[in-house]
């Protein structure tokens, strides 16, 4: 059972299915259709028979009539595993707490988001993991599909605290088909957009959930100094003079970004801060950008 | 309260408007803040510089000023003052027959507010003290009157005036102006002027003319023919035998010894006679031991000489220059010639001050000092300290 800040982000997105672009792989039995063919009552074709195949999963009936024996093919189901890779880089932990009105943030953002997706993948039968990369260290949860899995992953996620750095392309080694990537992008992107096209080639599936704050889109008003919290040394004012730059390359890069994951063949989409969490995941889920 | 140097308060003043001023065109750091997309900021400055309506940092501004006047006042010495001016004045104006109208010019043209003026004649009197208004406008000066004067008793009267004017001044200044004629100079106006605690300067006036008098010498009592002369302005001289002529017929029997009489600077050696007389009033000539060989007394407008010099009827004294310059003097009109003063010794009574050699009970007393320079550099200092302290906590170094 969930309990805190998520239960009625999950309340709303109860129902809501995650289905698999493409045909998974076999394995334990699940709710997405799998390139193997099984022998369920839900008819797909026939196929001769051959020797060596179960005599049971002949069609009698139709060879009774036709006096050709061949078998009825069934389309086999299977699970989905998942990983949900968070960015806990101190980038991720702004507006930092105490400052700033209201309580949205990007780690609180990037926290609803996994914890939403988390919870649509276990309602799904899929075993759901947990991959938190930050300074402090990697936290993992491997993918499991048992009962409490959602608040195992709440809890690991809410037991961090974003800081440093985070190299979140190691959190793709071993990772199962499918992988919620749940960023600000403001690492080394191109390593992680690298990861995750492996990934897709490999057959995987990849989705990123970039998370933007409604801080960074528009800075408050007047003349100051930021600072880069993963790098003291870039340190620049923020002015009404260079705030309409600042704009334009931040919306420049946010555009380049989502370019270079699409063309990666990931489901990219910007997530902000402020946004309904239940409206974003839906947009995760149905690969809407 | 006054200071020693005042530009230094002027100094101390103009840098406090510059710093005010720069206060106004703050250049300052602002403030930090953390943007995880500071990289998209493009590069500057990371100072920027404004213009503001008002003071940036008051603080830090009043210590700034504070420091910079403390340092002004410091330098510039502060002296208290209580309300006391450094110089006031004291005038021994001349009143006298001796005196003219140019005395009267002098001390307006001298005064300022604060001075006082003692009038003298054959006694002082002081003008009424008004600090406004003095004498500049005539009502306290006296016209010269028709008595001989006295510059000893005037000098005496400042004496007093001084004792006032030491509790509204640092110190006081003696300005005698006169023509110092030789009848107003006594043996006390040297001693008093030097022992005046303070600048002493003389002021020389021209003299009167002397008035065309008519001399009567009778050689006996004078009778009431006489005493009215006299006080219609004629001068009576007895002497009983004056130039071995106006005398009684029984002239004094020539001493065995010479004897000596002088007046003023005239000096007569030989054997003459000392004649019993009733000496009152003012002496003229003297004899050798100090007893007094003429005298005269006023009487009205004129006045009355009594001559107590026996002239030997034998010998040839009355022909001697000396004798004839001394029978000009006794045989003169009242006052005597208006002889003017040597320079030297009415030099002599002017000295700047302190004076050496003056020996006098008072000293100059100095201001006290409102507070030292050290305690006003200190507190400066103190005051400096803590605006860096308040910078240092402030951050954005200014």
């Amino acid at each position: 059972m969930v309990v805190g800040p998520y239960g009625a982000l999950l309340e709303s997105v109860r129902g809501v299915r995650w289905p698999a672009r493409r045909a998974v792989a076999g394995g334990a039995p699940g709710a997405h259709v799998a390139r193997s063919r099984g022998v369920a009552t839900e008819f797909v074709e026939y196929r001769p028979y051959r020797q060596g195949d179960d005599p049971r999963r002949l069609d009698w009936k139709l060879l009774a009539r036709s006096d050709r024996a061949f078998i009825r093919l069934a389309p086999n189901r299977a699970v989905l595993g998942t990983l949900l890779l968070v960015d806990a880089s101190a980038s991720m932990d702004f507006p930092p707490r105490g400052v700033g009105s209201g309580s949205a943030s990007k780690w609180r953002c990037a926290r609803a988001l996994a914890v939403g997706c988390a919870a649509i993948a276990h309602a799904g039968a899929d075993p759901v993991g947990v991959t938190v990369v930050g300074g402090g260290g990697v936290s993992r949860l491997a993918p499991r599909t048992r009962r409490g899995v959602v608040a195992e992953v709440a809890r690991t996620l809410d037991a961090v605290t974003p800081e440093g750095r985070a190299a979140l392309e190691q959190g793709f080694a071993g990772a199962p088909a499918r992988v919620l990537v749940v960023t600000d992008c403001l690492g080394d992107v191109g390593s992680l957009v690298n990861a995750a096209r492996a990934h897709v080639v490999g057959g995987g599936e990849v989705f990123v959930a970039h998370v933007v704050s409604r801080g960074e889109l528009e800075p408050s008003a007047g003349v100051q100094i930021v600072v880069d919290p993963e790098d003291a040394t870039v340190r620049r004012p923020l002015s009404d003079a260079t705030r309409a730059v600042y704009r334009d390359a931040f919306d420049a890069w946010r555009q380049d970004t989502a370019r270079s994951w699409r063309d990666a063949g990931v489901g990219y989409a910007e997530v902000r801060d402020d946004d309904p969490m239940d409206v974003a995941i839906r947009r995760i889920v149905a690969r809407l950008t | 309260m006054k200071f020693a140097l005042p530009w230094a308060l002027g100094i101390a003043g103009a840098a406090s408007i510059v710093a005010v001023l720069l206060h106004l065109i703050a250049t300052h750091r602002p403030q930090a803040v953390v943007l995880p997309t500071a990289r998209f900021v493009p590069e500057g400055a990371a100072r920027a510089a404004s213009r503001t309506t008002r003071p940036t940092d008051r603080r830090l501004l009043a210590l700034r000023v504070l420091a910079l006047l403390l340092l002004g006042a410091a330098i510039a010495g502060p002296r208290l003052t209580n309300g006391r001016t450094a110089l006031v004045r004291v005038f021994v104006a001349d009143a006298s027959r001796a005196a003219q109208s140019d005395v009267r010019d002098s001390v307006r043209a001298l005064w300022r507010a604060g001075d006082a003026v003692v009038w003298f004649d054959s006694s002082a009197r002081a003008a009424a003290d008004s600090a406004d208004r003095g004498p500049r406008n005539g009502a306290d000066a006296p016209a010269p009157t028709d008595v001989r004067g006295r510059l000893s008793a005037g000098i005496i009267s400042a004496h007093q005036h001084r004792r006032a004017r030491l509790a509204r001044a640092d110190s006081v200044e003696l300005v005698i102006v006169s023509p110092f004629l030789r009848e107003e100079m006594d043996a006390a106006v040297a001693p008093l002027a030097a022992r005046w605690a303070g600048r002493v300067r003389v002021v020389r006036s021209q003299p009167s003319p002397s008035p065309q008098r008519a001399v009567r010498t009778i050689g006996s009592e004078p009778n009431a023919n006489d005493s009215a002369a006299a006080r219609s302005g004629t001068t009576v001289v007895v002497w009983p035998n004056a130039g071995g002529s106006a005398g009684g017929s029984a002239g004094p029997v020539a001493p065995a010894l010479a004897d000596a009489v002088w007046a003023r600077d005239v000096t007569v050696v030989a054997p003459l006679v000392r004649l019993p007389a009733a000496h009152a009033g003012a002496i003229v000539a003297r004899w050798r031991d100090g007893m007094p060989a003429a005298s005269e007394t006023p009487l009205g407008a004129g006045c009355l000489r009594r001559v107590s010099i026996g002239v030997p009827p034998t010998g040839d004294l009355p022909l001697q220059p000396s004798f004839i310059a001394l029978q000009k003097i006794l045989e003169s009109p009242c006052g005597g010639h208006r002889e003017v003063a040597s320079d030297s010794t009415v030099h002599v009574l002017a000295h700047p001050w302190p004076a050496r050699g003056v020996s006098t009970d008072e000293a100059p007393v100095p201001r006290p000092p409102v507070a030292s320079t050290l305690t006003l550099f200190a507190l400066a200092l103190a005051a400096l300290l803590l605006e860096q302290v308040m910078r240092a906590r402030a951050g954005g170094v200014r």
